[in-house]
């Protein structure tokens, strides 16, 4: 009988809580874990490749024929029309598309969790006027009002288009997070912070968001990918960052004009773009695996 | 059920009002069209004074709601500013037709092709099927479409002159015969419609898998094979009219990405369509035909929403709505 009851503590010793389950799950899928190795090799060549190479973001070739020229050991990814290194340009277009997507996806979250959280928390009247705001912007076709704004919006920088996709990037995230305060807010956790006097503004931050986190970090890291695609059609339609500061979408847009005399110029940067989307939407399908207690065995 | 279906289609009335309510507000901040012409000094300010009061620029923007919204309930959609003054129904019904057409092609090419290499990834879980089909539909959600179009076109229009590499027909063919015409045309449909189908597969098809996977796992599959069904029945009968239920609300999550997807793959491939009317109005700032066009592109959305859902309530006779 004593023997039975230490074996027990025994067991039940290490304490396994949900995020070191959440670790254990994800290191057993591969992909994700691949994904995340590749995404942050690429964010580390983008932030500390351009120091090492050759040239700099705007120098230009010194002579005719150091324009256009097709990938060689001198220009690893050939050179655009204006002489300039590609490679190093898809380099820092990298920082500033991961930036885009990045603070984005970000200021987006900010929007649908406080829409999101306040909605399903108080309910009632808010609840209504906040979920068909939400159902409005949803109707809305987004890609025309984003060109619509980036004209309106005065300024050309990287801020801007941040603030657009975010404007037109929350409704996702507010949807999600209202359903599952809707639920929250009535579970005895939820009453017992109510009980032992806990504030409305307390319990939603303190309590209530903890527990909504995993679908949160999930929607967060399918949407960096989507953001970055999202920035480059942006920049495709002539309404994204803005020339010269470099984006993955502008420079790519950059070289359909020269699709029929230097086509590599396209192979590139859409290519970077792609292999950053795959990754970061592998790494969020894993990480809904990892996260999803249903799933554990 | 009529009273869920009658409160969802009431429900529909508001948001058609904010829809429209939101779009000309955010419209309204690029400011009308006739100030910029002020820079111009051939033009005199008494001239584009006239112009403003003529398309009703100079009245207060919730009086211009009023009067605009009222006169698209009663039918008059007013005239283009800029393109040649032509009416906006007469170059929305063109280009409409156009972009109709892509999406529907490209609507059932990714349906025809994800949703049973969804169901079979699904019946095949962990398979090698299954794992190649999961790695292509990763591929396409993650593929810019003006990229895989601008490869395309470098392929199979510039490299191997298979295919043309824009517009919607060679010219002079509009007079053809039938058949001709229609082998025409379908050769310059080819590419866009693989463009914009292929975005929307990958997502159908992760889509389709997940909902066949929550049936294949449930009691009742385990019942079936237990009292002897073959495998094929089970599949068939028991798992996949289960599964297909949710598929039906494809049709409403298609619209968004088909519009949006089109105003890309229009100005591409050079067709057209409502996109590339859309933004060509929203970058002259024709206030009409740009306000027209929105408002028609959202009525769809909301519309194809409410089908799939009225949809979703029909052939799933376990939703019991009050």
């Amino acid at each position: 009988m004593i023997g039975e009851l230490t074996q027990q503590k025994e067991v039940s010793r290490r304490v396994e809580g949900y995020w070191y389950l959440v670790g254990k799950h994800l290191k057993k899928h591969k992909l994700a874990m691949f994904s995340m190795f590749l995404l942050g090799m690429i964010v580390l060549l983008c932030v500390f490749g351009p120091y090492f190479t050759r040239y700099t973001m705007n120098e230009m070739g010194n002579a005719t024929t150091d324009v256009l020229q097709a990938p060689s050991s001198r220009h690893w990814f050939g050179t655009d029309e204006l002489g300039r290194d590609v490679f190093t340009r898809v380099l820092l277009g990298g920082r500033i598309s991961l930036l885009v997507g990045f603070s984005s996806v970000f200021s987006a979250l900010l929007v649908g969790i406080i829409v999101g959280a306040y909605a399903g928390y108080y309910g009632g009247i808010l609840d209504t006027v906040l979920m068909r705001f939400t159902d409005i912007m949803f109707s809305i076709p987004v890609l025309p009002l984003l060109v619509v704004l980036s004209s309106v919006i005065p300024g050309a920088g990287v801020w801007k288009i941040v603030l657009i996709i975010a404007l037109f990037g929350w409704m996702t995230d507010a949807r999600i997070i209202r359903g599952l305060f809707l639920s929250l807010r009535e579970s005895e956790f939820t009453e017992a912070a109510r009980a032992i006097g806990v504030s409305n503004t307390g319990i939603i931050w303190r309590h209530l968001l903890p527990n909504a986190l995993a679908p949160i970090i999930v929607s967060a890291t399918l949407g960096v990918g989507g953001n970055i695609i999202y920035e480059a059609a942006l920049s495709y339609l002539g309404f994204g960052v803005m020339p010269p500061t470099p984006s993955w979408g502008n420079i790519l847009q950059n070289a359909q004009y020269a699709m029929t005399i230097a086509p590599w110029l396209v192979w590139t940067p859409g290519l970077a773009i792609l292999i950053t989307a795959i990754g970061f939407n592998f790494l969020g399908d894993g990480l809904r695996d990892a996260m999803d207690p249903r799933l554990y065995r | 059920m009529k009273t869920h279906f009658a409160k969802r289609i009431l429900q529909m009335i508001p948001l058609f009002i904010g829809v429209a309510l939101v779009t000309f507000l955010i419209l309204s901040l690029v400011g009308d069209p006739f100030t910029q012409m002020l820079v111009n000094p051939r033009i005199r300010p008494a001239d584009i004074a006239r112009l403003k009061h003529q398309w009703g620029f100079d009245l207060p923007i919730y009086l211009r709601f009023f009067k605009w919204f009222w006169s698209m309930l009663t039918g008059n959609w007013g005239l283009s500013i800029f393109a040649g003054g032509r009416p906006v129904t007469e170059l929305i019904g063109h280009a409409l037709g156009w972009t109709l057409k892509f999406s529907l092609a490209s609507f059932i090419l990714a349906f025809v092709v994800s949703v049973p290499i969804g169901i079979y990834s699904a019946i095949r879980q962990y398979t090698v099927f299954d794992y190649i089909f999961t790695g292509f539909s990763f591929f396409g959600m993650s593929m810019p479409s003006f990229w895989f179009g601008f490869i395309l076109l470098m392929v199979f229009g510039l490299k191997l002159h298979w295919l043309p590499i824009g517009g919607v027909m060679t010219p002079g063919m509009e007079s053809a015969p039938f058949f001709a015409r229609m082998l025409d045309q379908a050769k310059y449909f080819i590419l866009p419609v693989i463009v914009l189908s292929f975005v929307e597969m990958g997502s159908w098809m992760r889509y389709t898998r997940s909902s066949m996977l929550e049936v294949v796992h449930q009691d009742y599959l385990r019942t079936a094979r237990a009292k002897g069904l073959p495998e094929r029945t089970v599949i068939v009968k028991h798992a996949l009219r289960n599964a297909l239920i949710p598929i039906v609300t494809l049709l409403g999550l298609a619209l968004p990405g088909l519009i949006s997807g089109a105003m890309i793959t229009e100005t591409v491939f050079a067709i057209p369509g409502m996109g590339r009317l859309t933004l060509s109005a929203m970058q002259s700032n024709d206030f009409p035909l740009a306000m027209a066009c929105l408002l028609i592109e959202s009525y769809l959305l909301i519309m194809g929403n409410l089908v799939a859902d009225l949809l979703y309530a029909m052939v799933d006779p376990r939703i019991k709505y009050s």
